[in-house]
């Protein structure tokens, strides 16, 4: 089996208090894994310990190995002569639990991105955030309004735009924590849908509660609880229908 | 506003006085500048101040309070904008904190041991480095920049706060820098409260008497050089107050003043626009 991610005694805490503690794993490169657990449990340290995204926060300490397939080899996140953070995150995109536009345009939020790599040109730049645009199904709404403030949109829409602008920067691995979350039935549906859509093109790791979106979406499932991994299953080993969903809350 | 039967009397009462003691004063200085601009007329606006002969011009310190507060609104929102870009990312973490307290305890320090530490240090060192008395224009702009400096940067401070806790994770997440999160998105976004902060700090260094008094030289005449002495304003109405004065000289410091409230009530109100824009928006 590929594998897009693989865990060694991952430790992670903040101001002393440990979040996610010895843990390890192997994450499939195929299909959406997912990362499931009551609030606590450590699903998000997890999945932030992906895009080195936990030092950015005050009081964090952490210690084991990451090593994600990029560029067709697997390269160690936390040793310093493979990658800066600032690289790292733009080849292993996120998308938050609540949509996060930047206080700016559409086109700016999208845009400057892209603009921050070093040695981008600006018209190759439009075309990527064209298509991006197109690949979440903004382009049609938004195209003659690319330059209002991206918090006038709607959550959904919002949302969309933020899973675009990850997209825009090519990712090879997509980071989900808990996309629909904050979002009504519909315009999660509508994400589930075009996260489902993208899961051939990138290897995906998401965290949900959800567990009915986690049978929908997910191939792998993690159990955290107390930041501990409890258990992990593919969706192989699971029965169909509704005696899934019970097992699975019954790991919950 | 709403009237809450259950407001307590002791709070209506103070409403109240305090309502009624600025509007008596915001008359008192009317009609006075009124009766001053009757009394001495046109010669309130030339540029000789003899009130002996009958000469009360004070357009030499209109003309120095105009130079003196945007010189130093210039340099001191200029530093402001640095500082509060250094303590939010550009400067190492303990020297961010070390600014960020240093400004905090200014806020702190009374007007008058600004003006008595640097006519003991600044003074001299711009009278032997530059020439001059050294009771200049650049002397008071140098410390009244430093005075206005920290309300600026704590109103600015607050606006990069907030906007960067909004968004520090999300840019980090797109491969920003901590820097490049301070210069392309929270500056853009915090554009109205930089503005507005000037206004801020620009009635502060309107309104302040005892800098220009102390370390402007307070000479009446047309300042043209850094180093030349003037008068401002506020200035001019505590010397001449301080002196024994009556009649038409007397009631011609209306007039000032009464230009004086005329700019600050304006900065005041230009500011409180803008913040409620910025309300409507956010």
């Amino acid at each position: 089996m590929a594998l897009c991610a693989e865990i060694k005694n991952l430790s992670v805490s903040f101001h002393g208090r440990k979040a996610v503690s010895q843990v390890s794993a192997e994450l499939p490169a195929e299909g959406i894994s997912v990362l499931l657990g009551r609030s606590g449990s450590g699903k998000t340290t997890f999945l932030r310990a992906l895009n080195r995204l936990n030092e950015t926060f005050q009081g964090y300490e952490g210690s084991g190995k990451v090593c994600l397939s990029l560029g067709g080899k697997m390269k160690d996140i936390y040793s310093a002569d493979q990658l800066t953070p600032t690289d790292l995150r733009r080849k292993v995109g996120m998308v938050f639990q609540i949509p996060n536009p930047l206080p700016m345009s559409i086109r700016r939020n999208i845009m400057l991105p892209l603009q921050l790599i070093p040695g981008f040109n600006r018209s190759k730049a439009e075309d990527r955030m064209e298509t991006a645009l197109k690949t979440t199904g903004l382009w049609e709404e938004v195209k003659d309004r690319l330059d209002t403030p991206a918090n006038r949109f709607s959550g959904g829409q919002q949302q969309r735009l933020c899973l675009a602008r990850t997209l825009a920067l090519e990712p090879e691995i997509l980071l989900l924590d808990e996309p629909t979350a904050s979002l009504d039935k519909k315009s999660s549906e509508l994400i589930e849908d075009y996260l489902i859509s993208l899961k051939n093109r990138y290897s995906m790791v998401m965290v949900s509660h959800n567990i009915r979106q986690a049978l929908k979406l997910g191939s792998f499932f993690i159990f955290l609880r107390e930041g501990k991994i409890v258990t992990a299953i593919s969706k192989k080993e699971l029965p169909e229908g509704k005696e899934a969903e019970k097992i699975m809350s019954d790991l919950l | 506003m709403k009237d809450n039967k259950n407001t307590p009397i002791w709070l209506k009462a103070s409403a109240a006085y305090v309502s009624s003691l600025m509007s008596a004063l915001f008359i008192f200085i009317a009609l006075c500048a009124v009766d001053g601009l009757m009394k001495s007329g046109p010669s309130l606006f030339c540029s000789v101040w003899d009130p002996e002969r009958g000469n009360f011009g004070i357009l030499p310190m209109i003309w120095a309070s105009g130079l003196l507060s945007l010189s130093s609104l210039i340099t001191g929102w200029t530093f402001s904008v640095g500082c509060c870009c250094f303590i939010h990312g550009f400067g190492p973490r303990w020297a961010a904190r070390f600014l960020a307290n240093i400004l905090r305890i200014m806020t702190a320090v009374p007007t008058v041991v600004y003006g008595f530490a640097s006519v003991f240090l600044l003074v001299p060192l711009i009278r032997n480095g530059l020439g001059g008395s050294g009771f200049s224009w650049l002397t008071a702009s140098i410390v009244l920049s430093l005075l206005i400096m920290p309300t600026m940067v704590l109103s600015m401070d607050s606006a990069f706060k907030t906007i960067e806790a909004q968004t520090s994770i999300t840019s980090a997440a797109l491969g920003f820098t901590r820097e490049q999160n301070i210069a392309m998105v929270v500056l853009p976004a915090s554009k109205q409260w930089i503005w507005s902060s000037a206004l801020l700090g620009f009635g502060r260094a309107a309104g302040d008497t005892l800098i220009p008094t102390m370390l402007a030289g307070n000479a009446v005449q047309y300042a043209n050089t850094p180093l030349d002495a003037m008068r401002t304003l506020t200035a001019h109405i505590g010397l001449v107050l301080s002196s024994d004065v009556g009649g038409t000289a007397y009631l011609s410091l209306f007039v000032a003043g009464g230009i004086l409230l005329f700019v600050s009530i304006s900065a005041n109100i230009l500011f409180r626009l803008m913040r409620k824009k910025i309300w409507m928006q956010g």
